[in-house]
């Protein structure tokens, strides 16, 4: 029976409730999508995962209605639709929560639900007056009618990523959503949230919501869909029925090579290069630890325990208010941040948007813009010279771009990511700090960026890789620790650490 | 966290309050409450205490009011009476503003400079209103009470201007005329003055009126547009309301190469007189602002004393040029002499 | 992840908070202290009055200076606008001989135009409001001087009884400071009830966002424009009929201290935040300053400068305030 077609009598649960056929995407005469179909049935959970640059993005924004696609259709229910504008898609039921929130900060909850869809009353049946009462009172009702806990009065900007999200899948249901668009949920998620959020995909799944997910964090796509379809270079390659395949045949299909488990290159542990004693500062407390050349220390924790705050105070970008910090044995106090870079310790910081790169410029300028004196003679910029070594490390570090002029804001989230690390990685330091180098990378990039910090770390730097993703931690540390509320509550080398272990130390309890 | 806010916080407003307060130490000397607040609400009728002035004068920012405050801060010192000169900023609702405020503060009396002759009758009327007699100074007013009026009859001022321009060019000449704010009593009456000198000499013609607004820069472009407008031999003469505008007239001409053009300029500064000396302005009509704030201040304080003052009180105008130039001073050092 | 930057809040600190509105009116306060304390007749109702009556024009700009500030941009125009509008005003009653209501409504219809002007060149034509609305203030100055020849226009024969909007007084009160109060009440009532007002919130907050909830986000910034216009030249009546003339150098850098007066009040330049009562609060301040500067400090070189740090430091408090949430 194909899609769209019913039989009287017959209990049509199969029904797609929403179609893409055969949607086609061209940019600048570079063709990202080939002929991408994907179906969604009520209240299934499917998955759509591929690699940076495979098109997910695009093919979103197509369903969405922030692109035009150039051929293939979109049926809803079975019919054809039209989506020319993301207003055509709200209308239809299409809700897609993206990365960056759609939210107004400085306007409370309620009225970020509301926004667009205000309660007017007619004052002597001709001027519209907003209510504020209603608008609270219309947004209370929807949040207990999901079970939400969020506060209608509450400003968007004091609420936590996790609360965020909320709101705006709130805002999406409010507008009768029927099909919702997860677009990396769980990226700024602490694990406590991570698990609020399943609990709310399956309400929605019980309500006959269908979802779309995406996501590079393959232990979610297990866990929770019902499908998983695999794009790989602008095509579909695979749907799987959930148990219908493993994680290697998963990750071959996305990346479509066959993918080495990086064995660990063995390393003789040098002098202790870093150490602290009792360092506290605004989020963090009392952290001692101790770092060897040659060692890579994992931090982990969930989002807000310190870890991120740890890290740009061992850089001297925020102020520490107690304890002592030795760098190769000398205590140190950084008067600014240069004098820390000279020092020899060096931060890849995790908010790319924010710290990372500058979005208005180019690839080659955000991979060299930190040290520009390597490529200078005599006091001026060569260019040609930068322009060089700038195609030498897109190359080196694999960054997916037409080019050292490209302007890197055009760049996925993952190449972006790539040139943050790499830029950090070329200079020279005895201690690298790396805050969620992986973010947003997907897992061919991923090996290379693990190879590349064991080779810093061979070259017998000490490096401290601050990540929420504990297989990453358990992958790249030689030591784990676990930072939870502030404070360093579990620290194993890496033969005696155990993943419920560190799971346990997160969360609180005990195992 | 929180405390360190806290405490920056309350730090910054404990700033803020003790920079105000510091407003209390600095400045000094200025009327203690006492004086202008018990007076009667006849003001003046006391002898002993000291007075206080209101004032408020176009601009801080020309020399020639500079030097007219400087007349009126020293005189009044000198005199024992306090002074608050308040700047019009060229906007005349600043200086109405300014009378209302004057008139709260129930000054004893005020000595305007208008920078407008119309605009500020009302702020003239609403010291009438209350009691507070009006000096005018330099510039007159269209209405209202006016004890007196010190400063130059701008007209004659215009007239030896004319006088100028007939010595200057005595067979006859086509003259342009530059002007200061329009609106204002000095553009008004030089110009008046300046016509009258010229009426009914055949072969005398003024062929075009530009604004410069007292301005030396916006002299300059003026002055550029109205050579590209008359090329050699269409003009004789340049009458610019101020030396602002003679000495701009002068620079342009000698760049373009049209020094046979005769310029007259109205002020006397120091820059106008080396101008003179030098042959390349032919003459210009020296008035003394500083004297003027003087007179002003004099004239106030034998109202406010009692006695009768003569209205108005013209300040002496004299026409400057290369033959009397040892025989008079400059109204002020321009900076760049 | 949590950024490093961003706090959440937490429970304590709630003294802050609550205080954070009101460093302004203590702000206002210490000030007004201050003045008082050097001329006695500061704090004299008479005195409060006089105040109000001397930042109303301002004030009025500010209230319509409020829409574009929350919506995120700005207008540089508006004294431009109050000028030509005025001189519109003049010249219909004037030369034309129009009747009162007849030149106001053509004096107002002109704002609105001119605001309308400079909100098409910024939400249609894209470009960003600091160099659209300084071309609009050149040209439409410009324009004033055209239209006037440069020479100060009178308000014709029925000056005395168009006048009475600068003379008119409801007891205390002058009609132009009413003017001033009824619009800040009028604001708030179009900020906070109307959906229009909603809307203007959320195309500064987040224009992406408004525009994605479905927002008419080019008509509503348009409107906010034409709003700054409009009161811009209500502004301008109270002008011409204080100075019982209409002249084209009046109104310069009136745009300003209308900005000014915002911000002082608390209106975030970033756009998304603000209310009428910071137009108010912000435009008494600048009043108290600039008349207590006058009667209590008896230098006149440096009133400027302290004009310029008190500003300054009320900016820079209300800017502390915000990033520390």
């Amino acid at each position: 029976m194909r899609s769209g077609e019913t039989v009287p009598g017959c209990f049509t649960y199969s029904m797609s409730l929403l179609e893409l056929r055969e949607i086609q995407k061209s940019f600048h005469g570079t063709r990202v999508l080939s002929g991408v179909s994907l179906d969604l049935r009520a209240g299934e959970v499917h998955a759509l995962v591929g690699a940076n640059g495979a098109g997910k993005s695009t093919f979103i924004k197509i369903l969405s209605g922030a692109y035009l696609r150039d051929a293939g259709e979109i049926l809803l229910d079975g019919q054809p639709v039209v989506i020319h504008s993301p207003q055509d898609a709200l209308r239809l039921g299409i809700g897609v929560i993206y990365q960056e929130f759609n939210l107004v900060p400085e306007l409370s909850v309620a009225e970020n639900i509301l926004v667009g869809q205000e309660p007017v009353r007619r004052l002597g049946g001709l001027i519209p007056v907003i209510s504020r009462g209603s608008i609270m009172a219309e947004a209370r009702r929807h949040l207990e009618r999901l079970g939400f806990p969020l506060r209608a009065e509450q400003p968007v900007k004091s609420l936590t990523t996790g609360e965020k999200q909320l709101v705006e899948i709130a805002k999406a249901l409010h507008r009768n959503a029927r099909v919702l668009v997860l677009d990396e949920p769980t990226a700024a998620l602490s694990g406590g949230e991570i698990r609020r959020l399943f609990g709310i995909v399956a309400q929605l799944q019980e309500r006959g919501i269908g979802i779309i997910y995406i996501s590079h964090h393959l232990g979610e796509v297990f866990e929770i869909s019902d499908r998983v379809t695999v794009l790989r270079d602008g095509r579909n390659v695979a749907t799987w029925e959930r148990g219908a395949f493993s994680e290697t045949e998963l990750v071959q299909a996305m990346i479509g090579r066959k993918v080495e488990s990086g064995e660990r290159p063995e390393t003789s542990l040098g002098e202790t290069v870093l150490s602290t004693n009792a360092l506290t500062g605004s989020v963090f407390r009392n952290v001692s630890l101790e770092v060897r050349r040659g060692e890579i220390l994992a931090l982990t924790g969930a989002a807000g325990a310190g870890q991120t705050e740890l890290c740009w105070a061992l850089y001297g970008a925020v102020p520490v208010r107690s304890g002592t910090l030795h760098l190769q044995g000398k205590p140190v106090r950084w008067r600014s941040l240069r004098e820390a870079a000279r020092a020899g310790i060096l931060l890849s910081p995790g908010d790319r948007k924010a710290y990372g790169i500058i979005p208005q410029l180019d690839v080659s300028t955000n991979f060299t813009f930190t040290d520009l004196t390597r490529w200078s003679g005599s006091g001026m910029l060569r260019r040609s010279r930068v322009r060089k070594s700038a195609e030498a490390l897109i190359a080196k570090y694999g960054v997916r771009c037409t080019g050292p002029e490209q302007e890197i804001a055009s760049l996925s989230g993952g190449n972006q990511q790539k040139v943050v690390v790499g830029r950090v990685a070329e200079r020279n330091a005895s201690i690298y700090l790396f805050d969620e180098p992986t973010r947003g990378v997907d897992i061919g990039a991923r090996e290379d960026i693990y190879a590349l910090i064991h080779a810093l770390a061979a070259g017998g730097a000490g490096v401290i890789v601050a990540t929420p993703d504990i297989q990453e931690a358990l992958r790249l540390g030689d030591r784990v620790a676990v930072m939870r509320q502030g404070e360093v509550v579990y620290e194993e080398p890496i033969a005696r650490a155990t993943e419920p272990a560190i799971l346990a130390a997160i969360v609180g309890g005990s195992e | 966290m929180n405390k360190q806010t806290r405490s920056r916080r309350w730090l910054l407003t404990g700033a803020m309050a003790g920079c105000a307060l510091c407003l209390s130490a600095c400045g000094g000397g200025s009327s203690t409450p006492s004086d202008s607040s018990t007076n009667t609400s006849a003001p003046g009728t006391s002898g002993s205490t000291s007075y206080s002035i209101g004032s408020t004068i176009p601009t801080f920012n020309h020399p020639f009011f500079v030097a007219m405050r400087k007349g009126l801060e020293e005189e009044a010192k000198a005199q024992g009476a306090t002074i608050n000169v308040v700047d019009g900023k060229n906007d005349p609702q600043a200086q109405l503003s300014a009378i209302d405020t004057f008139a709260v503060k129930k000054v004893n009396a005020l000595i305007l400079c208008p920078t407008e002759t119309k605009t500020l009758v009302p702020g003239v009327e609403k010291a009438n209103q209350v009691n507070i007699p009006v000096i005018t100074v330099n510039r007159v007013v269209d209405g209202g009470n006016v004890v007196t009026y010190v400063g130059a009859d701008d007209k004659e001022g215009g007239k030896l201007q004319g006088q100028a321009v007939l010595e200057a060019l005595p067979k006859g000449g086509k003259i342009v005329l530059l002007q200061g704010i329009i609106g204002s009593s000095p553009q008004r009456d030089r110009e008046a003055g300046l016509e009258e000198a010229l009426k009914g000499k055949s072969g005398y013609q003024i062929v075009q009126r530009t604004p410069y607004d007292f301005d030396r820069t916006k002299g300059v472009s003026a002055m550029e547009t109205v050579l590209l407008k008359f090329p050699k031999g269409t003009i004789d003469a340049v009458v610019a309301q101020s030396d602002d505008g003679a000495l701009a007239a002068a620079d342009v001409c000698a760049q373009k190469g049209r020094s046979e053009l005769k310029i007259i300029g109205f002020n006397g500064e120091s820059d106008a007189f080396k101008y003179i000396d030098e042959g390349k302005i032919y003459a210009t009509i020296l008035q003394d602002a500083e004297t003027q704030g003087r007179e002003a201040v004099k004239a106030t304080i034998k109202h406010l004393k009692g006695e009768t003052v003569t209205n108005p009180q013209i300040t002496p105008l004299y026409l400057v040029n290369k033959k009397n130039l040892k025989e008079h001073k400059p109204a002020w050092q321009s900076t760049s002499s | 992840m949590s950024d490093v930057l961003e706090k959440k809040p937490t429970g304590s600190g709630n003294l802050v908070a609550r205080l954070r509105p009101f460093t302004g009116v203590i702000a206002l306060v210490v000030l007004c202290i201050v003045f008082g304390s050097r001329e006695r007749t500061f704090v004299s109702p008479e005195n409060f009055f006089n105040i109000l009556n001397a930042m109303a024009i301002i004030g009025i700009l500010a209230v319509g200076q409020t829409f574009p500030l929350i919506g995120g941009g700005f207008d540089l125009s508006q004294g431009a606008i109050a000028s030509f509008s005025g001189a519109v005003v003049a010249s219909l009653l004037s030369k034309h001989g129009q009747p009162i209501p007849v030149a106001v409504a053509a004096g107002l219809a002109t704002g609105a135009f001119l605001g309308g002007v400079n909100g098409a060149l910024i939400a249609k034509l894209g470009i960003n409001p600091f160099v659209a609305t300084l071309g609009t203030q050149i040209a439409f100055f410009g324009i004033t001087n055209v239209y006037t020849d440069n020479q100060p226009m009178s308000l014709g024969a029925q000056a005395d009884a168009f006048r009475q909007l600068s003379f008119g007084h409801v007891g205390q009160f002058s009609y132009a400071s009413l003017l001033f109060l009824g619009l800040v009440v009028l604001l708030a009532v179009v900020l906070r009830l109307l959906p229009f007002g909603q809307y203007v919130y959320v195309l500064g907050g987040n224009e992406e966002a408004a525009r994605l909830a479905g927002i008419p986000t080019d008509r509503i910034k348009i409107s906010t424009y034409v709003l700054s216009g409009l009161l811009a030249s209500i502004g301008g009546l109270v002008m011409i009929a204080r100075a019982g003339q209409a002249s084209p150098v009046a109104g310069v850098g009136y745009e300003l201290q209308s900005l000014a007066s915002c911000i002082v009040g608390g209106i975030a330049l970033g756009g998304g935040v603000g209310s009428a009562w910071n137009v108010l609060l912000g435009a008494v301040t600048l009043g108290v300053v600039d008349v207590g500067l006058q009667m209590a400090v008896n230098a006149p070189n440096w009133r400027p400068v302290i004009q310029g740090l008190i500003i300054l430091l009320a900016v820079a408090v209300d800017a502390r305030a915000r990033s520390r949430r």
